[in-house]
């Protein structure tokens, strides 16, 4: 019992310490990506690795900021274009040309309809 | 909670101010990498590349604190090197 007390601890401790790595290099990513675009990917591959290998997920703001295609970090009006089609927010990587969709819900549109007799 | 002397072998080095103290090596700078055997730092010229195993480091952490880190507590990769607690000894 006292074993998996302190398994149970250790985790813990092991997922916080892996969440506030992963926010510190995204951090680090993006004061970088003007200057260094090669060090912000490192930074952000590393990220990814400390993600996985604790099984961590990286927190949805900040996933929007890595591509899938090649793995780089995006900033929107440096390396990526984020726009609009009415469905999807499309995130495109302007090094790859990978494209991310975010489908999200539009407001409530007017009854289209014939009107009931 | 923040990088402290406790957790800082375990935390990200990646951005933190460091000096090297052992002779070959004496620089001083801010980590730029980190891979199994190497801390890259860079200085105000060039980026040096020094390895973990033979030196030791002095971390400036954000709050100001100096803290003196034996570099083989540091020598694994750095998504490795948090479940490692049974190591002591700063």
């Amino acid at each position: 019992m006292k074993r998996r007390k302190q398994a149970a601890a250790r985790k813990a401790f092991n997922v916080d310490m892996a969440g506030q790595r992963i926010e510190r290099l995204f951090g680090l990513a993006e004061r970088a990506c003007r200057d260094r675009p090669d060090l912000a990917d490192r930074y952000v591959d590393i990220a990814r690795r400390i993600s996985m290998r604790h099984r961590v997920s990286i927190p949805g703001g900040l996933k929007r900021h890595v591509c899938k295609e090649c793995g780089g970090y995006m900033a929107p009006g440096v390396n990526a274009r984020v726009r609009i089609d009415g469905r999807n927010v499309l995130i495109t990587c302007l090094r790859c040309g990978g494209i991310k969709r975010y489908p999200y819900k539009s407001e409530s549109r007017e009854p289209t309809g014939q009107p009931a007799p | 909670m923040d990088i402290t002397p406790e957790n800082i072998v375990y935390h990200e080095l990646i951005g933190l101010p460091v000096m090297v103290e052992t002779p070959p090596y004496r620089v001083s700078g801010t980590v730029v990498d980190e891979t199994k055997n190497m801390l890259v730092i860079g200085t105000e010229q060039h980026e040096v590349k020094v390895p973990k195993s033979c030196c030791s480091f002095v971390f400036t952490i954000p709050d100001g604190r100096r803290v003196r880190v034996r570099g083989d507590l540091l020598q694994s990769q750095p998504e490795n090197r948090i479940p490692k607690r049974k190591r002591k000894g700063k």
